[in-house]
């Protein structure tokens, strides 16, 4: 026992040993970027820094380990903002670093930050900041904790009519209590402030009155009397109504049909979250003003969009869906071919690819979708233990892998030798007819994955199927016909040797083993779990040109001992 | 016959001077803004002098930075697009979220742009100068602090500079000159900063967030090459951009190399 706790200890120091000497954490590596660990130390600026004046570091080590690089947070005391950063790489931007998370640094907690009718989850000093930009009162809560309570703290001061007497006349401007009091303050007028009213109220007697203005504010359409004063969200039913130009309304316009009031020609009751926002009309009708509810979906979109139904026959604002850039028809994840996720906003659609680089081309990151939600998302591809699973139930759970279950069967119908032991497999059927042995009913054998490769029957496998990669990865390409991880495919090959007999002496070949493995239903199945391994088996690739192999050249002689050939058939 | 033959020859020759003159003209209006300040600002105060002689440099320095990732100069960068862009959060490894380079990013922006247009600046206050010279002013300009700030909606270059401006009786005095330009860059750099903070913490950022949350902004995210993502950020009613590189949690093809682990 003790022998074998030593051999451990010396094999865990050799090892130490071996990750210390190929890793170093420069300082700064000749390419510029900072703090980054390499296996080769050339890679290290060896220049002076001229800020320290002394040679940038290089240590053999990670950098988590050594002191210069070791993360910790960066404090931006102008702007509170906090960021988990390397110490050199803070302190030469002059920042404040700690080596504290930030969760244990005052200066970094969160709190609610309400600057006029805004709010932002942010730092106090980050708080401070903005109010001084916007010229506002700073009202920071720290006893909100998440952003979702900040976000709904927000709380617009009451508006009203902002009356005032200028040469004579009565004037009006839409505000707050707390800037028509300002306004008062610089100004030698009288001002009245009259809360929920509307500048173009007929009591109010100023000179603003209603009209059939509308401007975009916020989101939202918005009715301006002819002062250029907002009104209420414009509502063409209620255009001439008195009550509507004296008293700020919530809106009563929206239809349940049409949430976002998209396109309207009658409510300014615009809705971001529902795929509007004020915009001019452009061509569009409306019953008053030059302004309407936009719809933000993407109906020109002309290009492949997954949700497409009669009911939704292009993206709706905020949908994500996937794609791939194959250019062979049906054809998933061919070699070279990219996961691509689709996004709808404000009208454009927009492209990320899964991965980037050799990452994205290689299937490492693919896009997933779900058709209830409408919602797309790049994953890792997490492919690399498919083939150790053994049930459809472990094959499938898409919360620990991405893989399926294929199901490939050889058909022994054909065969007379299938369930003869031993050697008498190869006796001619006549003798095997002397003895009773069965010509007939043999079962079928599935295909699996065993420790050795792809499997012919269960008893060796384990597995009454072969769980293979959902979406087949892609292999790195050396710049020869050689793929690095190649091996992958090896594991999926499988060879079948097809034994005939001759029915006579003048007489034919006859097959009495491994029958169907002379059928393309056989090769196809085979090639299928092959081609969901990898860059594997018989494929064209993503622009369509075929591959090298073909299932017919796939198919190979085998010479008979002792027995005489025919087109490789013994 | 003949004499037609040279009134030709000579409009010719006067059409091409012409042509000359004018192109001539026009290439040092456009190369030399100072140059068109001092012929065109004559009546200009010395704040509008100043104004439209550094704008058009301001403004390039703004745009190159925007579309560089901060820097004027990228040191670590991707080509995209034809163009250097720097990384702002960096791994060179596999699997690994990246390594914030750049934490100050509003002061690092800030710096870059100062240093971009600072010769420019002294040049603009040496025209004012010369140009109210040769208006008989006795001008005594003293240099001063020149901050470049980013605000909402806008950049801001304060040039703390000192002029005094005496013709007989009448003295002019300018304690400091503001230059203005309208731009979205303080905005857009502080999502930057929010995109850094995911990126270096879960190796990505999802950018229909910040769309959803502000409702005129464009946010992308493109593949570069070696596995690099280059964000663009566009504010949809100024047009304002500003984009950036990363290299995070990047994924090998095939099984992984036990060598990229190191």
């Amino acid at each position: 026992m003790m022998r074998k706790i030593n051999l451990f200890f010396i094999l865990g120091i050799l090892l130490i040993g071996v990750v210390s000497a190929a890793t170093t954490c420069c300082e700064k590596t000749t390419t510029g970027a900072w703090c980054q660990n390499v296996n080769d130390a050339s890679l290290c600026e060896d220049s002076i820094n001229p800020i320290t004046g002394q040679k940038y570091r290089a240590v053999s080590s990670f950098c988590e380990a050594t002191s210069y690089c070791k993360l910790g947070t960066c404090i931006n005391q102008q702007d509170g903002i906090c960021l988990s950063v390397p110490q050199i790489v803070c302190q030469k931007e002059s920042g404040y670093w700690s080596s504290s998370s930030q969760d244990k640094l005052p200066q970094c907690s969160l709190g609610c930050c309400l600057v006029g009718d805004q709010a932002a989850f942010v730092t106090q000093v980050r708080c401070n900041k903005l109010a001084s930009q916007y010229g506002l009162d700073v009202d920071f809560r720290s006893d909100i904790t998440d952003e979702i309570t900040c976000l709904t703290s927000a709380n617009p001061e009451a508006e009203g009519a902002c009356v005032y007497s200028d040469n004579g006349i009565t004037k009006c401007e839409r505000a707050t209590r707390k800037e028509c009091q300002e306004k008062e303050s610089t100004s030698q007028s009288d001002y009245s402030f009259h809360e929920g009213f509307l500048c173009s109220a007929p009591e109010l007697e100023t000179i603003c009155a209603e009209s059939k203005n509308t401007i975009c504010e916020g989101d939202d359409v918005y009715f301006v009397d002819t002062c250029g004063n907002l009104g209420n969200i414009y509502d063409s039913n209620r255009i001439e109504e008195e009550n509507y130009w004296t008293f700020i309304q919530e809106p009563t316009c929206t239809p349940s049909t049409n949430l976002g009031n998209k396109n309207s020609a009658t409510c300014g009751d615009c809705d971001y979250y529902q795929g509007s926002m004020c915009s001019d009309k452009g061509i569009k009708i409306v019953n008053s003003g030059n302004y309407i509810c936009k719809s933000l979906d993407c109906e020109g979109y002309t290009g492949t969009y997954s949700y497409k139904s009669s009911s939704n026959p292009y993206p709706r604002h905020g949908d994500t869906w996937c794609a791939m850039d194959n250019r062979t028809n049906g054809k998933a994840n061919s070699p070279g071919s990219s996961s691509f996720r689709l996004i709808c906003y404000n009208g454009d659609v927009t492209v990320e690819e899964c991965g980037s680089g050799e990452s994205g081309a290689t299937r490492q990151m693919i896009c997933s979708q779900n058709a209830s939600t409408r919602a797309g998302n790049c994953k890792v591809n997490i492919w690399e233990d498919c083939t150790s699973q053994k049930t459809q139930g472990e094959c499938e759970d898409t919360s620990l892998r991405d893989c399926t279950w294929m199901s490939v069967k050889k058909d022994n119908s054909q065969d007379t030798t299938c369930s003869t032991p031993g050697q008498l497999n190869l006796a001619p059927s006549w003798i095997r007819g002397i003895f009773s042995m069965p010509t007939s009913g043999c079962s079928s054998n599935t295909y699996g994955f065993s420790e050795q490769g792809l499997t012919e029957n269960k008893s060796a496998s384990g597995a009454d199927g072969a769980c293979v990669p959902k979406y087949s990865p892609g292999f790195e390409r050396d710049g020869s016909d050689t793929t690095i991880g190649g091996e992958t495919c090896a594991l999926a090959g499988s060879s079948c040797l097809v034994t005939y007999e001759k029915t006579g002496v003048f007489g034919g070949w006859k097959c009495i083993n491994n029958c169907a493995c002379k059928t393309s239903a056989w090769a196809e199945g085979l090639n299928g779990i092959c081609t969901q391994m990898g860059d594997c088996g018989v494929k064209t690739n993503y622009i369509g040109e075929s591959g090298i192999n073909t299932i017919t050249n796939s198919i190979q002689e085998q010479k008979c001992s002792g027995g005489s050939k025919r087109d490789g058939e013994c | 016959m003949s004499k037609e033959g040279n009134k030709r020859g000579q409009v010719t020759i006067f059409i091409i001077l012409a042509i000359i003159i004018v192109a001539g003209a026009l290439l040092i209006f456009s190369f030399y803004p100072q140059i068109k300040t001092t012929l065109s600002g004559e009546e200009q105060n010395p704040a509008s002098y100043i104004q439209s002689c550094i704008e058009d440099d301001f403004k390039d320095a703004v745009n190159t930075v925007s579309i560089q990732g901060g820097s004027i100069t990228p040191e670590n960068f991707v080509l995209y697009d034809d163009t250097n862009i720097e990384f702002l959060c960096y791994t060179g490894e596999y699997y690994r979220p990246c390594v914030v380079q750049q934490p100050m990013l509003k002061q690092h922006i800030e710096s870059e742009i100062k240093n971009e247009i600072n010769d420019e600046i002294n040049a603009c206050f040496s025209s004012l100068r010369q140009s109210y010279e040769r208006k008989g002013y006795t001008v005594t300009l003293k240099d001063g602090e020149k901050i470049i700030g980013l605000f909402p909606e806008k950049v801001v270059a304060t040039l703390n500079y000192s002029l005094t401006l005496t013709k007989g009786e009448d003295i002019q005095k300018y304690d400091s000159f503001v230059v203005l330009l309208n731009n979205n860059l303080y905005e857009l750099s502080s999502i930057a900063n929010s995109i850094l903070g995911y990126e270096s913490l879960y190796g990505d950022a999802e950018t229909t967030i910040y769309m959803t949350y502000y409702h005129n902004l464009k946010a992308e995210k493109k593949p570069g090459s070696n596995g690099a993502k280059i964000y663009i950020l566009t504010d949809r009613d100024t047009g304002n951009k500003f984009q950036f590189a990363v290299r995070s949690q990047v994924w090998p093809a095939g099984y992984a190399n036990p060598e990229a682990l190191a």
